[in-house]
């Protein structure tokens, strides 16, 4: 994960990867208080049913960039997964239901999603996307996971979503502000957005130098020319300016 | 490939692959009593005879044919001359989806479908990371429709397309089940389907999306092709 080791004299691009930054924070801030609230109810007889308690804080995170929230947990006392998991907004909000029932036709495997698995197997946080969602709303969406951790083991992910689309809009001032082609990409070298037409959202990054230096994580500017602000704290995010 | 009476029957007792369980075998009876494969009244073979040629367990048998009897595309009778007995249904779904449906009509939805898993192959091509690859070559098991929904869909992700993904989801429900009905699939000895997906992901994977294009739309196109050839056998007198 990145380390905010070397960055030089504010590098084109660091101001929209700080404003990145809170707006990712913000909604991991969101996640987080959910987690907190599960943790608290998952009693050693704890079941499914019992998860109802916390929707009215999981419908209550819903809004603002934030269009689907809440938390899966692993098979409780009933042998049932846990699943509060809201999309939309106030005041009609829609809950996810998913078959999570191996011989179902419309079976979602949760072990094959990356915001279940990387908290499940890293036992941190992690940013899943962009990426189409066709689980749940069927967005291009970035998933924001973290684990919920009960008795020392993983217990579940509470985490929140945000299209794609919206962070675009509201990042497209801040890219306007750079003055220079840039883009907001994931460690992968995935574009979440970008303000030319060669780097647009969905788009991957193909140059084997800049994949690197994404995977690297550490603010520079590469030789010819493209600068590389990485975003705050583990975030697997980074904006790339074009000279 | 022609998918004769004949050969659309013998692909209804042939053997199952390993990850398959009774439902696969109350999939596949339950489409060939709706599709007519197997008619009205005609009795099936023994519990053992069945065992044998799904290549599953006695227990397994037992328990698909009770789910038959409870969706009554069974009745079994007790005692000499006894045995599991076809019943079928009025208005059966699935045939009677099939046989409702015009060739026009036919053609003209896979037409579209081919033209949305096609481009959604090109593009995965293009914007595939090697994460995305790894997913789509970890296969789903389970019967034929489930195994192909999650390939396509998979593909659509890869293309980072949350609109050609919900198309993929819309087809699925209109006429997935039917055109990757388990009772229409190549014989697997000869022609397995997962090696038609393993050639597309291998074109995704080289950046190939021409290739990815084309052998999308000729695996698509196959199984359209079965699917016509069963619906002339249904409607023929």
């Amino acid at each position: 994960m990145g380390q905010m080791t070397t960055r030089t004299s504010a590098p084109a691009g660091s101001a929209l990867a700080d404003h990145l930054t809170s707006l990712v924070e913000e909604t991991f801030g969101a996640a987080d208080h959910l987690r907190r609230q599960v943790e608290s109810l998952l009693g050693p007889h704890a079941v499914s049913a019992d998860l109802a308690a916390v929707r009215p804080e999981v419908t209550a995170t819903l809004g603002g960039l934030i269009t689907g929230a809440g938390v899966i947990t692993t098979p409780l006392a009933d042998g049932l997964h846990g699943l509060e998991w809201w999309m939309g907004r106030s005041p009609a909000p829609t809950r996810l239901a998913l078959d999570l029932d191996p011989d179902g036709d419309d079976f979602s495997d949760i072990g094959r999603q990356q915001w279940f698995t990387v908290p499940r197997d890293t036992g941190r946080r992690h940013v899943t996307g962009p990426y189409v969602d066709y689980v749940c709303a069927e967005q291009y969406t970035l998933t924001f996971t973290v684990p919920i951790v009960r008795d020392g083991t993983f217990a579940g992910v509470a985490g929140a979503d945000v299209f794609v689309g919206d962070i675009e809009r509201i990042l497209r001032p801040a890219m306007r502000a750079v003055g220079a082609p840039v883009a907001v990409v994931n460690k992968q070298g995935r574009i979440v957005a970008g303000n030319t037409a060669h780097h647009i959202t969905g788009s991957l990054i193909r140059e084997p130098h800049i994949r690197a230096a994404l995977l690297a994580g550490v603010a520079q500017t590469l030789p010819e020319g493209v600068t590389l602000a990485p975003c705050g704290g583990d975030l697997p995010l980074a904006v790339l300016t074009w000279p | 490939m022609g998918t004769d009476r004949a050969s659309a029957r013998s692909v209804v007792f042939a053997p199952l692959d390993p990850h398959s369980r009774a439902e696969t075998v109350v999939r596949r009876l339950s489409d060939a009593i709706t599709f007519g494969l197997l008619a009205d009244a005609e009795q099936l073979p023994s519990e053992s005879d069945l065992a044998a040629q799904f290549g599953v367990s006695r227990v397994t048998v037992r328990e698909a044919l009770v789910s038959l009897r409870h969706q009554n595309l069974l009745e079994t009778r007790r005692g000499r001359g006894g045995g599991s007995f076809v019943r079928a249904p009025a208005d059966s779904s699935l045939r009677a989806r099939l046989s409702e449906l015009s060739l026009p009509s036919l053609r003209d939805s896979t037409d579209h479908y081919v033209a949305i898993a096609g481009t959604a192959s090109r593009l995965a091509a293009l914007r595939a990371t090697p994460e995305d690859v790894k997913r789509i070559e970890d296969a789903a098991s389970g019967p034929p429709h489930r195994v192909e929904r999650t390939f396509h869909l998979d593909v659509a992700a890869a293309a980072q397309s949350a609109r050609l993904a919900r198309e993929e989801v819309r087809f699925g429900a209109e006429l997935g089940t039917l055109l990757w009905s388990p009772v229409i699939q190549p014989d697997q000895a000869t022609c397995d389907p997962r090696d038609e997906h393993r050639a597309i992901t291998a074109a995704i994977a080289d950046g190939d999306g021409d290739l990815a294009r084309r052998l999308t739309e000729e695996h698509i196109e196959r199984a359209v092709e079965r699917l016509v050839n069963l619906h002339l056998t249904l409607v023929e007198p």
